[in-house]
């Protein structure tokens, strides 16, 4: 046993090297993702970007971002916007533009799904336990009382110095936006830093930029609204840019006396809807797809599907208990197999 | 540094600075498909948990993508070990009090093949596998 | 020969050893990577093999090994049996190139063969309990680490061995 020549020694250090090189080639290409998650919004938010220099800092710099969003956007943060509205309810309140047009928006929609989405519904969630407090069925006497103060035509805006009256006993939640929103600043900051190939998930509402690094399609499966949290096997969304959110009843909720009740609660009635299980929406925006998703699905299945069809560039896939729908246009973000 | 230097001989260098090259090679290109079969993208495959050297549990990372995390107890030669699973990331929860270092507990989270929980005293092991199905994500 | 001074100069080594294997107990490496030691433990180890040959040598280990498991509860535990392999043949590498290849590597080299090899017994046994090959996964980064605490090790054994007392030295 004798250490071998330096000569000789080097060439097979160089040529056990080379084959190593050449064994895990097929390895080495297929790594390009930097991606990172964090706990923030009562949920997981993973950015999954191309691996490329400066990636680490972009998608420091967005999840920055959307936490700073998510502190401002919620209600129960005692330095958030939403509460300061809610705690001056029947007084004005003046707002920067960017949560003012937040605000605009979610009107837009509140008249455009008749009253299904409707941030003004916290007094409801509040009242069946879907805020802080214990959940459980309310009293039906408590439930008509308390859908008086909600309703979000009630609320006055003031275009000209962008500040809005909350009528008193109101208050605004923001749970189904405010995901889709702080996605879509999210994304704006990924685009800002030059980063054109980019995924966003947060709780399940998933917008993405461009494709993927190897210049695939991302393939986004759909859960299952029954049994182990599964995925749909017989199709999954492909897509190169555009967000899809789901709702379903399965996420929030309770069961009592061996009935679910979940946190999809219809504002005009004050009960759960119950005639689907779980909505998917396919949106340019992740904000449009997180309301449309909830939209929908309290909207119920006539409704929601004629809305669908009317909006263009939006889809969506709904389920009932025995069926599915998808609407026409579907397959052009879906592929099924 | 240079004192240091002039203590080492050229053996010392040579088996040094080679054993330095190797191993940084092995960790930037991993061989994945010896430990996993392949390299995967997170939320795809399965987590896979084996106790005392046999497959216990194969679960899909998708079924992880949930709000509330998926608590697993297994039960090892020493005591009980529970795992955690949510958005497609596992780690070992808590390991049983038996356990003396409980270096599991410490490995932390992990969401790709290639990186394992090992639990030595409980003989328990969780790592994530390659599977079919290949998803970037999953909306729920 | 002297006898009595070789004893008690074993016992002395074994008792550093001891002190060692709990003060690394203290720093949280494993949090760093799963396994990690500092190994500093080696030093009494590689003392005792430059004094008193390969025997005097293993029975430092070996008595360090067994009374350190007696002392953290860890004897005849898989940390014990893991530690044993690792120790071992960390050892038996070290004795090898220590003999054979004495003018060719320093002290610190060996030191370094010691560390590597310790981490491949340990992961090597740790393979046959648990039967998964994924845990050769961090075999790269131990290796790694264990180039600047062996470094060290050998750095620390040569000086004290320089430092020591001629008659000490002389012993064995």
């Amino acid at each position: 046993m004798v250490f071998p020549g330096k000569k000789v020694g080097l060439i097979v250090f160089i040529v056990v090297l080379t084959g190593i090189v050449l064994f895990s080639r097929n390895q080495v290409f297929k790594s390009d993702f930097y991606q990172k998650t964090e706990y923030f919004m009562d949920t997981s938010v993973t950015v999954k970007v191309k691996k490329e220099p400066g990636a680490e800092e972009a998608v420091s710099r967005s999840m920055e971002v959307m936490k700073q969003w998510s502190l401002k956007l919620d209600r129960f943060n005692s330095e958030s916007i939403i509460n300061k509205i809610n705690n001056s309810a029947g007084e004005r309140v003046l707002l920067t533009e960017n949560i003012y047009n937040l605000l605009k928006m979610a009107g837009k929609y509140y008249n455009l799904s008749s009253g299904a989405f409707d941030i003004s519904v916290a007094p409801l969630m509040d009242l069946w336990g879907f805020g802080r407090e214990e959940k459980h069925v309310p009293a039906e006497q408590e439930i008509n009382s308390v859908r008086e103060r909600v309703g979000l035509s009630k609320l006055e805006f003031n275009t000209a110095d962008m500040s809005v009256i909350l009528p008193a006993g109101m208050s605004l939640d923001l749970g189904g936006m405010a995901k889709g929103f702080i996605i879509d600043r999210g994304m704006e900051s990924l685009q800002g830093s030059g980063i054109n190939s980019a995924y966003i998930n947060a709780g399940g509402n998933i917008r993405v930029s461009g494709k993927k690094p190897d210049n695939s399609l991302w393939q986004i499966g759909v859960r299952k609204p029954r049994g182990q949290a599964e995925v749909y096997q017989d199709f999954i969304l492909a897509l190169a840019g555009g967000s899809v959110a789901t709702s379903g009843d399965y996420e929030r909720y309770f069961i009592q006396d061996g009935i679910r009740y979940s946190h999809l609660i219809d504002p005009r009635t004050g009960y759960q809807a119950r005639e689907m299980l779980t909505v998917t929406v396919y949106a340019p925006t992740a904000v449009e797809a997180d309301i449309l998703s909830t939209s929908l699905f309290i909207m119920g299945w006539q409704a929601g599907q004629e809305l669908v069809e009317n909006l263009t560039g939006v889809e969506a896939m709904m389920a009932r208990e025995d069926e599915r729908w998808v609407s026409s246009g579907f397959h052009k973000i879906a592929v099924f197999r | 540094m240079q004192r240091l230097l002039k203590y080492l001989t050229l053996y010392d260098k040579i088996l040094i600075v080679s054993l330095i090259i190797v191993n940084v090679f092995f960790i930037l290109f991993p061989l994945y498909h010896v430990y996993t079969g392949n390299q995967d993208e997170v939320g795809k495959g399965y987590i896979v948990i084996r106790n005392n050297g046999k497959v216990e549990k194969k679960i899909p990372v998708a079924r992880t993508f949930r709000e509330d995390p998926l608590l697993i107890e297994v039960e090892g030669r020493i005591g009980t070990s529970i795992i955690e699973a949510i958005n497609g990331e596992v780690r070992l929860k808590e390991a049983p009090p038996e356990d003396p270092q409980k270096i599991c507990e410490k490995t932390g989270w992990i969401s790709r093949p290639g990186p394992s929980i090992i639990c030595v005293p409980n003989q328990i092991s969780i790592t994530i596998e390659a599977g079919e199905d290949g998803l970037d994500g999953v909306s729920w | 020969m002297l006898r009595t001074r070789k004893i008690a100069i074993i016992g002395l080594l074994v008792g550093i050893g001891l002190i060692m294997h709990i003060v690394e107990g203290m720093i949280p490496m494993a949090a760093i990577i799963p396994g990690a030691k500092l190994g500093l433990a080696n030093i009494v180890n590689l003392i005792g093999l430059v004094l008193f040959g390969f025997a005097g040598g293993l029975q430092v280990l070996l008595l360090r090994i067994l009374l350190g498991s007696l002392i953290i509860g860890t004897f005849l535990t898989y940390n014990f049996y893991l530690s044993l392999a690792g120790g071992l043949l960390g050892y038996l590498l070290m004795s090898l190139f220590y003999y054979r290849f004495h003018y060719r590597f320093s002290l610190i080299g060996i030191s370094v063969i010691g560390a590597v090899f310790h981490n491949l017994g340990q992961i090597t046994v740790a393979y046959f309990i648990i039967a998964n090959i994924g845990i050769y996964y961090y075999l790269p980064y131990l290796i790694l680490l264990a180039v600047p605490t062996g470094i060290g090790v050998g750095l620390v054994s040569m000086f004290t061995i320089n430092y020591l007392p001629e008659e000490v030295v002389n012993s064995a």
